[in-house]
């Protein structure tokens, strides 16, 4: 299923912010938090959107609901 | 220096005080201006600080103001030498000879050392002589004289005194005291012997340490005999007795040896030369333990050498390692367990595990030597700890006393319906108090930081607990989520909200959480969601004592679990066990129990016995084991912590790593004084009272009574008798001299003319003689006087043992009579209580109301919100003191005998008009410590219904106390003033002790008690702290916990002293210990024993032992070495005979010939001793010596009394037979006694 | 435990012990060894034991009188016998003359009468020495002039409570002693008949087996020797003829006997000290009779006197074939010849009241005893003494030999023809000694002629014994 999903550089860009922000944390961060933290660099949207690519790609997990974690 | 060292408040405070001090002392003046006393003066003379309190206690008059001058310039110490010079170059005047000099100099040097307080400068030095060494080359050299009150000064101040004897002898030009090989060995002997025969001493030195000291020590250390215990090194030139001297031996033991290395600093300090001889000797036993140290090292490398190298190989969990350095630097201290007295149990064995649990911090009633336990705690230890009872406990020092803190955690009990319970509230523990089988585990002493300080001890690991989990939660929430919060305090909202929005919890409960984080704890499911996310330790509550067990039991334990019956539940996806039910085996469940986790049995429906965990200790056991997904497999260097550590997610922190020991010591006491046989007024009645010294019985009977008493002679009239004031014309009498050769009576006026030596005889005068008096005249005259008739009862004293003899007014007897109050030796009324420290209260706890505390100046709470509640904290005024309601009782019926006495005596308006003890609140006390001379103002402002009495931690220092179980005295302020007079005090040795010679009135911390200046006044201790405890440092090194010392000087330290565990109420927990209500010594040890059988951390067998060998035995070996040795007594004349007289009856008096030591006395713990050797394994060597010293008793009287029958233990069942039976096959049965 | 108060302090008694009791050691005559002993008939009588006197129970007014009462009277009686057994002694000096009551010396005119009375206390003035005695009549105090004849020595002699006569004038309130006698013993003393062959006895005492510091290879070595292990002739003449064995006390360190005492001991069981004794002493040639008394190391009453050992602890002694055993203080007659054997805690109190006297020299204080007829005169200082309604003390006939142990010091003198001796000990320096300077003189065997009731000869082994 190689569907052309064109890559939006703003997208990669987020996913990129959240694994540093992940990374830079060492540990579990809450949803809230990283939207929080990001919310002024991205949209709410595009972060949210970040987040679930980098799940469906095995980056990170979801060790709580709600909380993230790099794999 | 002063004026600006403290706040606006503290001033306002402190001038308060004054006022009210002024008021007493103008009512005081003009009762006493009247001249119906000894003195026309109020005789407790008002001080502001140390300088004032010297010149009161030793002089020389003026000399206040230049040490104020050179301890400003100088320090205490210098200033001490400084003052040395001026006395001896005559700044202070002539004194007369060069030995007089030299003993002011030395009694205001150690007076300034000792910061004015403590009597030693007055009793503790009997003497200061200039003497010659006869023995070497005849020169001149300085002794001086100890007496046995020097030990009040503590071991430091008496060293110094040498130091300071050292220095004055200099500066006289002096020569070194020459000792001759027999000084020498005469104290080598007496500090063995004194060791041995009379108390044991705190430091025991080698006889050559004493040869050393001996031989350097430029003075002589000599004094008086204490002790009527005699040297077999007799007639030593110069030392004019053959018994011990106690206060030489003390000062050299205790004083210059013991605290060698604290003198160094002095000698560094203060620049005194000539003794370098002692640093060399510090240095050489600093070697001595450095050299010996590696010693230990070496072969404890070596032993260890080889298991190291497999430790290279083999990596250690974190707390094995953790373990393995505990044990190999810190060893259990079984000292306070060497003797346990019949009654006190022993709490907890040297470091055992399940009994006290190490908890560092300060509750508003700890620290300053006090521990502060769960009042549960008090309760499930049979009640024999109440709040103020003492604890002599292994460390970090030797005593403490016990307050209350619901914060920490209580005891942890097995039931006998086998159920196991965590009692932390005191209802629980009322409710299940009677139906334990099992003390699991004792429950957490607070312990303050600044008692390690003190006493230099290790800080040992500290254990998990709720202010160090909140703290890494804090941090973690700052690391992570960068939100700033702080724990203990209220935090801004918005900063809360946001936290509580990123990790999804209730922002209120987040708040609650922060601000009271030992009482809020979060559920358990909670709990896991915040250890996962923020990786943080499990919460304390929830952890186990997983290091109690060995990993091959949890491992068996797990197994079970796989086998039993689970409920599972989930929080926000996350599993939790709800409910766990297991079959009931016994070793499973004992592992259960040593976890400290509570369930409870229940009968299946086919009756089958089963194990029940429910929530949310269900969880607290399956989420450290991963809740069963991962297998739990010991494995060698890893305890049960390090294994769960490397497999499940949530991480523990061990919360019983630190244990420490404690047994009782003294019960707590709150009393009004009496003197034995209680005494109404200081009034001699010789033989004419009776037994109980009954004047108003003598008056009754007509009785006219020859007692030695100083007679007053009216300059106007000629009336004689031993009023003041002239009962015909009102005149105040003169003083007669008396001639003991000729008889013939001087007035004073006349006495002085002749130097007080009787003109005919040449013999010394003296201010009283033996004369006869007529109760009846007295008392009769005394009554009209005050209208006090219907009296029951007056009680004197037999004879007087002040150096006048002056006797106190009758009147003064008659209105406490009528007031139910009694008279010390000093003329005060005293109420003495266990001290017990106190930094912060709430007005609901001491009965006062938030208004009046407002008048009394208290206008906001500890946190600095007003003052509207009467359950807000407030911080106490280092003066105010909160009695307990026996004292406040008894105060109140003081204070109605003081406006009685006003009005009735003095002629003067009432003062105090109090109904009710309330009515006390804002009154003036003084409190007096013995051993001193120096007492300190301080304020009731209300009532705790317990047995201490509650006061700042200052305020106890300021007396020369800490709280590790010493009690002292409070009068009321214008009692003492009216009352005390220097004339009645004893002339022996120590009778200045105790009393109040001045007074300080205005507290300043930087010179009380310097132990007090160690105490932290934190709100929490730093998460740095905790990790750092890891490492068992110094607490030396600890830098980072402020203590009183860091805020002396500046206004500080007198306001915003915080505290780091809250309590509900000061005064909850048990009022009495039970140790005071118990019966004889049979009830109290088997009392005492069951309490033993039932805490696991105890060893009963060890117990009774022990209560054999440190008490019991030594008390009915030495009752029988006495009886047989003993004195004989006329009842009627209590004259003491060596023997019985022959005629059979009081050679002086007729009256009948007793005993001194009964037969019952000898006997009376030999049921206890065979109970203990019946029902305990002992030794054999004790149970003989029981069995031995039966017989003893028995053979003692076999030809006087005929065989008593056996009662209490059939034949067959005697320990005693059964043990000859045993050994020698046979028995007569006649060996056993009872 | 003598010379120091001890206060009562708890001790440790921590951890386990092993220890023999000397089951191995046996011990057989040398074979051939000739014991001329043997042939020599038995002549020996126990002439006073404690144990076979007959207490008479105090009297008291009624039936239901308080314990207290009948021990107050039991003491009262004690100190009476004390007076009429000395009143006794007093009354074969004819020097002594006419004695009256301390009540009826207000009807006596200028006579010079005799006052005998306990001394209650004593003190020294400008003039004189003061004293005060009591009689069963009542009390008076006593002035002896400084220039009286062996004013000083007596007023150094005398020790509270002994009883003493003064010869003098009644004054007012006050008694002028013209002289001072002390019961003593006669100067001289008749001669008793030869034995036809000399037999010989050994004086022992203090043996403290259980210590840690009983010699133990000594004690051994002296055994051997007594069974013929013998180093010369002379030696061998001395073995030959050793009849008797005689122990005053201290067999055993005993258990509980002052605090600490468990660190000290090598056997911490009193069964098993008896025991080790029995297997020590069982090796001592059957044709010896031993003679065995308590101390105040054994298990026996503490109080003087000590009627003997408690027999279910004592046990195995008293099961020894060749063994009598003794109270304390004993009285035998070996040979027609009176042996006085006590265990002399007597000598604590003299050391205490009497100027120049040391533990070191025990025979002096024993002398200072024997002219005050008493083994332990004063009450309430160091020694125990029972509430028996008599005392059996006082030193009733002149002994010929007087035997005392308790110091562990061996020393020996004549007094007045008494030969009287310290037969030390065989204890090495315990710690406590060594601390108050102590210094005992252990595994010394002296040996008695009977004949002449004087020493014959010592044998030393202490060379066996470590720390000496
Ligand atoms: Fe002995
Ligand atoms: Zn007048
Ligand atoms: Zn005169
Ligand atoms: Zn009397």
């Amino acid at each position: 299923e190689t569907e052309e999903t064109p890559v939006s550089p703003e997208l990669e860009k987020a996913k990129e912010a959240v694994m540093n922000l992940l990374r830079e944390k060492g540990k579990a961060l809450s949803h809230k938090f990283i939207v929080k933290k990001l919310s002024k660099e991205f949209d709410e949207e595009i972060i949210e959107e970040a987040i679930s690519q980098l799940l469906a790609d095995g980056e990170i997990y979801e060790p709580e609901i709600g909380f993230y974690e790099p794999l | 220096m002063g004026e600006e060292l403290y706040s606006p408040e503290m001033k306002a405070y402190f001038e308060s005080l004054q006022r009210e001090i002024d008021r007493a002392y103008e009512i005081a003046r003009k009762a006493r201006s009247q001249g119906k006393d000894p003195s026309l003066d109020v005789e407790v003379p008002q001080a502001t600080d140390m300088a004032g309190r010297v010149e009161s206690l030793v002089g020389p008059p003026g000399v206040a103001e230049r040490i104020r001058e050179l301890v400003k310039e100088y320090g205490k110490e210098l200033a001490a030498l400084k003052v040395v010079d001026e006395i001896i170059e005559g700044k202070f005047g002539d004194l007369g000879s060069k030995e007089k000099y030299a003993e002011q100099a030395v009694r205001t040097a150690l007076a300034i050392l000792t910061e004015g307080i403590v009597s030693a400068p007055l009793e503790g030095i009997a003497d200061v002589k200039i003497k010659r060494n006869t023995w070497a080359d005849n020169s001149e050299y300085l002794a001086l004289y100890y007496a046995g009150p020097i030990r009040s000064s503590g071991g430091t101040a008496q060293a110094l005194s040498v130091l300071v004897g050292d220095y004055v002898r200099k500066k006289l030009g002096l020569d070194r005291f020459k000792p001759s090989e027999e000084h020498i060995e005469r104290m080598v002997e007496e500090i063995d012997l004194y060791h041995r025969a009379v108390t044991r001493l705190q430091y025991h030195p080698e006889a050559d340490e004493v040869r050393l000291a001996m031989r350097n020590i430029p003075i002589e250390i000599t004094g008086e005999e204490t002790d009527k215990v005699e040297v077999s090194h007799r007639n030593v030139p110069g030392v004019e007795t053959n018994h011990l001297r106690g206060g030489a031996i003390l000062v050299l033991a205790e004083g210059v040896l013991q605290k060698a290395k604290k003198l160094v600093k002095y000698i560094d300090k203060m620049g005194v030369e000539g003794w370098d001889w002692i640093k060399e000797f510090v240095e050489a036993k600093e070697k001595g333990k450095s050299s010996e140290e590696p010693k230990v090292d070496e072969s404890k490398a070596e032993d260890s050498g080889a298991r190291e190298e497999v430790a290279e190989k083999v990596e250690k969990g974190f707390y094995y390692e953790l373990y393995e350095r505990f044990r190999a630097n810190i060893a259990p201290n079984k000292k306070y367990t060497k003797e346990i007295i019949g009654g006190r149990p022993l709490f907890a064995e040297p470091s055992e595990n399940g009994g006290f649990r190490l908890r560092y911090g300060r509750s508003r009633v700890s620290g300053f030597a006090t521990w502060s336990v769960n009042p549960a705690t008090m309760l499930i230890l049979d009640e024999f700890i109440a709040i103020g009872t003492q604890m002599k406990t292994e460390r970090p020092g030797k005593g403490c006393i016990v307050t209350p803190a619901t914060t920490v955690e209580g005891p942890i009990v097995k039931l006998k319906d086998g159920s196991v319970v965590r009692v932390d509230d005191y209802e629980t523990a009322l409710r299940v108090k009677n139906e334990i089988e099992e003390i699991l585990y004792v429950g957490d002493a607070l312990v303050n930081f600044g008692d390690f300080v003190e006493n230099n001890q290790t800080l040992l690991p500290a254990n998990y607990v709720e202010e160090w989990w909140v703290q890494e939660l804090v941090k973690a929430i700052e690391e992570l989520y960068e939100v700033e919060l702080k724990p203990f305090s209220d935090n801004p909202r918005e900063a809360v909200e946001e936290a509580a929005e990123y990790l999804e919890v209730d922002p209120d409960f987040l708040e609650s959480l922060l601000r009271d984080p030992l009482r809020v704890k979060p559920s358990v499911e909670l709990a896991i969601h915040l250890s996962k996310v923020l990786d943080i330790p499990f919460h304390p509550y929830y952890t186990l004592y997983w290091n109690t067990l060995k990993p091959e039991e949890v491992e068996e334990l797990q197994k079970a679990l796989l086998n039993a019956q689970i409920e599972w539940d989930e929080f926000r996806k996350l599993k939790f066990a709800k409910r766990v039910i297991l079959e009931n085996d016994p070793q499973i469940k004992r592992y259960l129990e040593l976890l400290g986790l509570p369930h409870r049995l229940e009968r299946t429906e086919d009756r089958r016995k089963v194990i029940v965990i429910d929530y949310p200790w269900s969880s607290a056991l399956l989420t450290p084991l991963g809740d069963l997904e991962w297998e739990f497999k010991a494995k060698p260097f890893f305890t049960v912590i390090d294994i769960i550590n490397e497999s499940n997610p949530i991480k523990l922190r061990d919360r019983g790593i630190s244990w420490i020991g404690a047994r009782m010591g003294r019960p707590e006491k709150a009393k009004e004084r009496k003197m034995k046989p209680p005494v109404q007024v200081l009034f001699p009645i010789g033989l004419a009272g009776g037994q109980s010294r009954d004047i108003k019985k003598a008056a009754e009977e007509g009785k006219t009574a020859k007692v030695e008493i100083a007679f007053f002679k009216c300059p106007k009239c000629g009336h004689t008798g031993p009023e003041h004031l002239c009962p015909v014309c009102g005149t105040r009498k003169e003083l007669l001299w008396h001639c003991p050769k000729c008889n013939v009576d001087y007035p004073e006026s006349e006495a002085k003319e002749f130097g007080f030596r009787c003109p005919r005889c040449d013999v010394e005068l003296k201010p009283y003689a033996e004369r006869e008096i007529k109760p009846s005249e007295l008392l009769r005259r005394a009554m009209d006087n005050v209208k006090v008739y219907g009296i029951d009862r007056l009680k004197g004293v037999k004879g007087m043992t002040s150096g006048y003899k002056m006797a106190e007014p009758l009147e003064k007897g008659l209105l406490r009579v009528k007031n139910d109050v009694y008279v010390f030796k000093d003329g005060t009324i005293r109420f003495d209580a266990t001290d017990a420290p106190i930094t912060h209260f709430k007005p609901k706890e001491i009965g006062v109301s938030v208004e009046k505390l407002r008048e009394l100046g208290y206008t906001h709470d500890f946190e600095g919100k007003p003052l509207e509640r009467d359950d807000q904290i407030v911080e106490l005024k280092v003066q105010d003191i909160i009695l307990s309601y026996e004292a406040g009782k008894y105060l109140l019926k003081v204070a109605r005998f003081v406006d009685d006495l006003l009005e009735k005596f003095y002629g003067l308006p009432r003062f105090y008009n109090a109904e009710k003890m309330e009515d006390l609140i804002g009154h003036l006390v003084i409190g007096l410590a013995p051993h001193t001379s120096a007492g300190i103002i301080g304020r009731i402002i209300g009532f705790s219904d317990v047995l201490v009495g509650y006061a700042h931690p200052y305020y106890h220092a300021a007396k020369r106390r800490n709280c590790d179980g010493d009690e002292d005295a409070v009068m009321l302020l214008l009692d003492a003033l009216l009352n005390f007079s220097k004339y009645y005090l004893p002339e022996k040795r120590g009778g200045k002790m105790d009393a109040p010679l001045v007074v300080t009135t205005r507290l300043d911390p930087r010179e009380v008690d310097s132990e007090v200046h160690n105490m932290d006044v934190v709100r929490y201790y730093p998460l740095e702290f905790y990790e750092v405890t890891y490492d068992m440092k110094s607490p030396k090194e600890i830098k980072f916990i402020e203590r009183v010392e860091d805020r002396l000087g500046k206004p500080e330290m007198y306001e915003g002293i915080k505290f780091t565990h809250d309590t509900d109420d000061i005064g909850l927990g048990p009022k009495m210990s039970l140790y005071k209500q118990l019966g004889d010594m049979v009830e109290k040890v088997e009392r005492q024993l069951a309490l033993a059988e039932r805490i696991r951390a105890v060893d009963e067998h060890h117990v009774a032992e022990t209560i054999l060998n440190s008490h019991l035995i030594p008390d009915l070996r030495g009752n029988l070495r006495s009886f047989t040795r003993q004195e004989f007594r006329c009842v009627k004349c209590n004259t003491k005979y060596r023997r019985p007289p022959l005629i059979g009856r009081c050679p002086k008096c007729g009256g009948k010939i007793v005993l001194t030591v009964s037969k019952g006395a000898v006997e009376k713990y030999l049921p206890t001793a065979k109970m203990l050797v019946t029902r305990y394994k002992v030794k054999d060597y004790t149970r003989q010596r029981i069995c031995l010293t039966e017989k003893d008793i028995k053979t003692l009287f076999e030809t006087v009394l005929p065989e008593k029958q056996r009662t209490l233990l059939g034949f067959s069942a005697d320990v005693c037979e059964k043990m000859i039976k045993e050994r020698t096959g046979s028995s007569n049965g006649k060996n056993g006694y009872l | 435990d003598y010379g120091i108060p001890i206060a009562y302090v708890g001790e440790d008694v921590e951890g386990e012990k092993s220890y023999s009791t000397y089951e191995d050691v046996v011990i057989k005559p040398k074979e051939g060894f000739h014991y001329r002993a043997k042939e020599i008939p038995d002549e020996w009588e126990l002439t006073f034991d404690v144990k076979n006197v007959k207490f008479e129970a105090p009297k008291v007014k009624n039936a239901a009188s308080k314990e207290g009462e009948i021990i107050i009277q039991a003491y009262s009686s004690y100190f009476k016998s004390r007076l009429r057994k000395m009143r006794r002694i007093f009354r074969e000096n004819p020097e002594i003359g006419t004695v009256i009551d301390i009540a009826k010396l207000s009807y006596v005119r200028d006579d010079e009468v005799t006052i005998i009375g306990l001394v209650n206390d004593k003190r020294e003035t400008a003039k004189g020495y003061m004293f005060e005695v009591e009689d069963a009549t009542g009390r008076v105090k006593v002035f002896l002039g400084r220039d009286k004849e062996n004013a000083s020595q007596a007023y150094n002699a005398i020790m509270p409570d002994s009883v003493v006569a003064f010869r003098g004038q009644p004054g007012r309130g006050i008694f002028f002693a013209n002289r001072v006698f002390l019961p003593d013993v006669p100067k001289f003393r008749r001669e008793k008949p030869p034995l036809e062959e000399k037999v010989y006895a050994i004086l022992l005492s203090d043996i403290h087996v259980g210590s840690n510091k009983f010699c133990e290879k000594a004690f051994e070595k002296f055994l051997e020797w007594l069974n013929g292990e013998v180093n010369s002739r002379a030696e061998e003449e001395l073995v030959s003829r050793i009849k008797y064995l005689i122990i005053g006390g201290d067999v055993v360190d005993g258990v509980g006997i002052y605090p600490g005492q468990y660190n000290e001991l090598a056997i911490p069981d009193i069964f098993d000290q008896y025991e080790a004794l029995a297997n020590l002493l069982r090796n001592v040639p059957e044709h010896i009779t031993m003679f065995i008394g308590p101390g105040n190391h054994d298990a026996a009453r503490t109080a003087l006197p000590q009627p003997g050992f408690y027999e279910e602890y004592a046990k195995p002694i008293y099961k020894l074939k060749n063994a009598v055993i003794l109270s304390n203080p004993a009285v035998i007659n070996l040979h027609g010849r009176e042996f006085l054997i006590a265990h002399g805690r007597g000598i604590e109190d003299v050391v205490d009241f009497i100027p120049g006297r040391t533990h070191h020299k025990p025979a002096e204080a024993m002398v200072d005893l024997l002219k005050l007829r008493h083994l332990a005169p004063t009450f309430g200082n160091k020694v125990p003494i029972a509430p028996d309604p008599e005392d059996t003390l006082v030193i009733e006939s002149v002994p010929d030999l007087f035997q005392a142990g308790h110091v562990h010091v061996m020393e020996y003198r004549i007094y007045n023809g008494v030969f009287v001796i310290n037969s030390g000990t065989w204890q090495a320096q315990t710690e406590f000694q060594k601390m108050v300077n102590i210094i005992p003189t252990p595994a010394r065997v002296p040996i008695i002629d009977v004949e002449t009731a004087r020493l014959r000869a010592v044998v030393s082994f202490d060379q066996f014994c470590e720390g000496v």
